[in-house]
């Protein structure tokens, strides 16, 4: 009975989802149709999520524990991004209605329990992607998303000839309880997956789409992929290949791990690095984002454990909350400025609006790992397990790497305080209210996360 | 236990939040504001010391678990060598806040909270006997000297904040790095993150070379502290800092911050990682006898009188570390005497520096000359604070030099012959400044009208100058506060 309520709201979600896609055609009104559906849909889905602790349709899909976890975090954030891209501008509600299904992908891939569930959903997200990207209506907007789907579509197909492998390993395409017949083909697969990976979460030297589709993606479009995209496909992968690693005969999972490791340490440095070198904010964010994925995916590398995907959650979820944070308030300084995305526009920015200035100051400490931020305490729970697993060269190699970090991070607060004439001119900045409420949130969140941890993430 | 620390500790965070709500035409409330702020927190810490019951043990003042964030316990304690700093803190508060009394800005409020803040982010990490405590506090420190650089400083204040940020955050973030490290093997010994003395002891890490873990975790700690004291080849920041920053940031700095990387050495490296110190103790000795020469030399050539008494501070800094390392009872007793000593003198030739830009808008030395015939009162306390800090015998700057050199003999002669040179050059350059600034004919016929100094801008000078000859000539005023510390640290840790 529950299962079917489970099948009922994902039908609920997509009629009502529908609806809202229709409504955009109607002139009269259809926006407001469109902007109720979504909703509607966004919150009867957020509310079925309570019901049960764990959804199983077959063998096929299911979730249970922190996946469940997951997907409300997700969906009280793409409640809140409905709500806000309504209250801005009811323009952008066709990104609501995109942002819709990039959930209910996200929905699938995190219950997927083989490998076509797992590549369906992927395929949902990214297409979806390519559709925010292309709908930015910024210059390069279509140029970025044809980058990005033709590099997605390539790599689709190495994931398909990974599933092959896969199958010829196992037998079969479950990903829960497979036997495996040969190491070798099985080995080949789990490499394909972690390339596969890389490339979805933008780590070096897969990365090559990052810096673009960041660059040509409107702020709220930006925030939806860090929220959805980034969050859920993290989540997947990472926990995903621990889980398979296990099978993995010792020295093929030897020979994974150092590349894993290798990449790691490579996208840490090189994220850090081209991040100092660059002139725009989006691309210091991608950049940064490149970094950031170097830091968490050496979890691949370890042992399965359900404090440790709680962990990893909250590190994915404060990551992109902050970078959002981030990206949100320097659209706001952009939006005044002739230069959008220059690096003039935080100039003078603390005597034009002190509130957003130390807001944007916070979220940047925390993102170059300040004590008493989150950042600084998912930091030290991250690193504490890479050493505690003897990882120790690497997770020191990526630690003098986030030194570079600091640099771009430090830049944003030297900016804000630097008196400029021509920016001491500029109007002060008037911030809404929808916008006020994001900055809240991630502070809240920012803080309680940097002062109390333990009280999230079963840390004795 | 003190039950109201909390709410001491607390005095100056809470007046620098005042000053967000302070009216903001009101210049002179919020300087009146800021003085009594400073005369309470000195007050405060004054009793704090006098309330301590031993100053030669480190006395708990206040002790909480966090069980919210990885269960560690966070405490701050108190012995007579944090004490002294806690006052030596609170008082350069003061003479910061006198000094800088006619500082002309539209920010006052902003210059306030941050040198309030600052402050206490200097007294968390003094106080603070946890790892986890001491970085918090060590970290926010950064940040309001990066802003105060940045906002109220020179020209180049951008270049210098952001240099000055960069190099001491990276020094800390190898610091986290080893107590990620110490973490870890204190969650798989012990089942808790906490990073507390015994714990720390208790992890047993061993030394048997330089890629052994203690030593791996005593060089991350010693390039972080290093960096911070700066020490010889650490110190580029420095001289850029000190040149940009306003006067208050280099009297802070110069005064206080600067000994916080050798606090470091003394609470944490030195007592927790022993064999690492002791195999290490050479190479630091020649790094801070290279530091004294070094400094000295490059001072003697400065043109800049800001940039003279930046690179006077390099070379006194680099006795201190020479001292502390030696690991000899005189010459660590020795350095933290002249931790104080730089302290008073540099702070007080940085003021010096201050009054006369203020008059000639210009820190070139050749600029000057012949000042004391129009401001004599200016130049007797300026005199007398650069003798203290030439290690002129009577001044408090003699006293300390001489018990490290005398130490450090003991330990490693060429080193302490090295850091002795030091004791000629920094008279050369000293006096040079002296001489340009004050003495000679007076070339430029601007610096005619210059004005002397008033009551209120000579009240530092005059206390400085007070404290330069009153602790030359009672030195054990000073070393009586922490003896029985320097008794611990040699039974205990050294």
């Amino acid at each position: 009975m529950d299962n079917l309520t489970f099948v009922q709201n994902v039908l609920i979600f997509l009629g009502l989802n529908g609806v809202a896609l229709l409504g955009l055609n109607i002139k009269k009104n259809g926006k407001y149709i469109s902007f109720a559906a979504t909703l509607i849909a966004a919150i009867t889905f957020f509310a079925m999520l309570f019901s049960r602790d764990s959804f199983t349709l077959s063998e096929l899909f299911s979730l249970e524990g922190n996946k469940i976890l997951l997907l409300k975090i997700v969906s009280v954030l793409n409640v809140l991004m409905i709500l806000i891209n309504g209250y801005y501008s009811l323009e952008k509600v066709k990104n609501s209605v995109l942002m819709s299904y990039m959930f209910m992908g996200g929905v699938f891939l995190l219950g997927a329990n083989d490998l076509m569930t797992f590549y369906v959903a992927m395929e949902t997200i990214a297409l979806v992607g390519y559709a925010l990207v292309a709908t930015s209506d910024l210059e390069n907007s279509r140029e970025a998303a044809v980058k990005y789907l033709i590099q997605g579509a390539v790599i689709s197909v190495i994931f398909l000839l990974g599933v092959a492998f896969y199958l010829g390993a196992t037998n079969g395409l479950t990903l829960v309880g497979a036997t495996v017949v040969n190491q070798e083909f099985y080995a080949i697969a789990l490499g394909i997956f972690i390339l596969t990976a890389c490339f979805k979460l933008g780590a070096f030297p897969f990365h090559a789409w990052i810096a673009d589709v960041y660059s040509n993606v409107s702020s709220g479009n930006l925030a939806t992929n860090f929220f959805i995209s980034k969050i859920i496909i993290g989540f997947k992968f990472i926990t995903l290949l621990q889980l398979l690693l296990l099978e993995c005969d010792p020295h093929f999972q030897d020979i994974l791990v150092m590349i894993i490791q290798w990449i790691a340490v490579m996208s840490a440095f090189y994220g850090n690095i081209m991040a100092v070198v660059q002139g725009q904010f989006k691309r210091i964010i991608a950049y940064s984002s490149v970094a950031h994925t170097g830091y968490m995916l050496m979890m691949i590398c370890l042992n399965p454990d359900e404090n440790l995907e709680k962990q990893l959650i909250a590190y994915l979820v404060l990551y992109s909350l902050t970078a959002t944070g981030v990206i949100l308030i320097l659209n706001q300084f952009a939006s005044l400025n002739k230069d959008k995305d220059g690096r003039n526009i935080l100039k003078s920015g603390f005597y034009r609006n002190k509130g957003l200035s130390i807001m944007l100051v916070i979220f940047v400490l925390s993102l170059g790992s300040i004590p008493l931020t989150s950042g600084f305490s998912m930091k030290y729970m991250l690193f504490t397990n890479y050493f505690r697993e003897g990882f120790t060269k690497e997770a020191t190699s990526i630690f003098i790497s986030s030194i570079v970090g600091l640099a771009y991070y430090i830049r944003f607060v030297s900016d804000l305080f630097t008196e400029d004439e021509v920016a001491m001119k500029l109007p002060a900045i008037k911030t809404r209210f929808s916008e006020s409420l994001v900055h809240v949130i991630i502070l809240v969140s920012i803080f309680t996360f940097g002062i109390a941890p333990s009280l999230f993430l079963g840390l004795k | 236990m003190d039950q109201l620390f909390l709410v001491k500790f607390l005095i100056p965070l809470l007046w620098a939040i005042g000053f967000l709500f302070a009216p903001k035409n009101n210049e002179k409330s919020i300087r009146l504001y800021a003085l009594i702020g400073a005369f309470v927190t000195l007050a405060y810490s004054i009793k704090m010391y006098m309330d301590l019951p031993d100053p030669g043990v480190l006395t708990t003042l206040f002790k909480f678990d966090m069980p919210l964030f990885f269960n560690i316990s966070y405490t701050f304690a108190m012995d007579g060598l944090s004490g002294l700093l806690l006052m030596l803190n609170a008082f350069l508060m003061l003479v910061v806040v006198i000094a800088t009394w006619e500082f002309k800005t539209d920010k006052l409020r902003l210059y306030y909270f941050l040198i309030f803040l600052l402050t206490w982010a200097v007294n968390g990490s003094l106080l603070s006997t946890s790892l986890y405590g001491f970085y918090v506090f060590w970290e926010l420190m950064l940040i309001p000297l990066f802003i105060l650089v940045g906002v109220f400083g020179g020209e180049n204040r951008r270049y210098a904040s952001f240099k000055f940020f960069m190099m001491t955050a990276a020094g800390s973030i190898l610091m986290l790095a080893s107590m990620c490290y110490m973490s870890a093997l204190a969650y798989k010994f012990n089942g808790s993150y906490d990073l507390n003395y015994e714990v720390i002891k208790s992890l047993g890490l061993r030394y048997d070379g330089f890629g052994s873990p203690q030593s791996l975790i005593f060089w991350s700690f010693a390039i972080a502290f290093f960096l911070k004291v700066p020490v010889f080849p650490f110190h580029s920041w420095l001289p850029d800092a000190h040149v940009e920053a306003p006067t208050a940031g280099s009297i802070i700095l110069a005064g206080i911050l600067l000994k916080l990387g050798i606090y470091g050495f003394l609470r944490f490296v030195i007592p927790l990682f022993p064999e690492a110190v002791s195999a290490n103790r050479d190479i630091v000795m020649y790094l801070g006898a290279t530091g004294v020469i070094y400094g000295a030399l490059t001072a003697w050539v400065q043109t800049d009188i800001k940039k003279l008494v930046a690179f006077s501070s390099i070379s006194h800094m680099g006795y201190i570390i020479m001292g502390v390392f030696s690991q000899n009872p005189l010459a660590v007793k020795g350095a933290i005497f002249q931790m104080i000593a730089h302290g008073i003198s540099t702070p007080g030739l940085f003021i010096g520096v201050h009054y006369l830009y203020q008059r000639t808008h210009t820190k070139k030395m050749d600029m000057y000359g012949g000042l004391a015939a129009v401001m004599p009162k200016f130049a007797i306390l300026f005199f007398i604070i650069t003798a203290g800090s030439m290690a002129v015998p009577m001044t408090c700057g003699f006293v300390g030099e001489f018990m490290i050199i005398m130490g450090s003999y003991q330990v490693n002669t060429i080193a302490a012959f090295l850091a002795a040179t030091g004791i000629i050059l920094s008279p050369i350059y000293l006096l040079k400044m002296y001489h340009l600034t004050a003495l000679g004919e007076m070339k430029h016929e601007e610096n005619k009208s210059l004005k002397d100094l008033s009551l209120l801008e000579a009240t530092p000078m005059i206390v400085l100058s007070i404290m330069t000859i009153g602790f030359g000539l009672y030195p054990k005023a000073i070393m009586a506060l922490y003896d029985g510390t320097i008794n611990f640290l040699v039974n205990k840790g050294l």
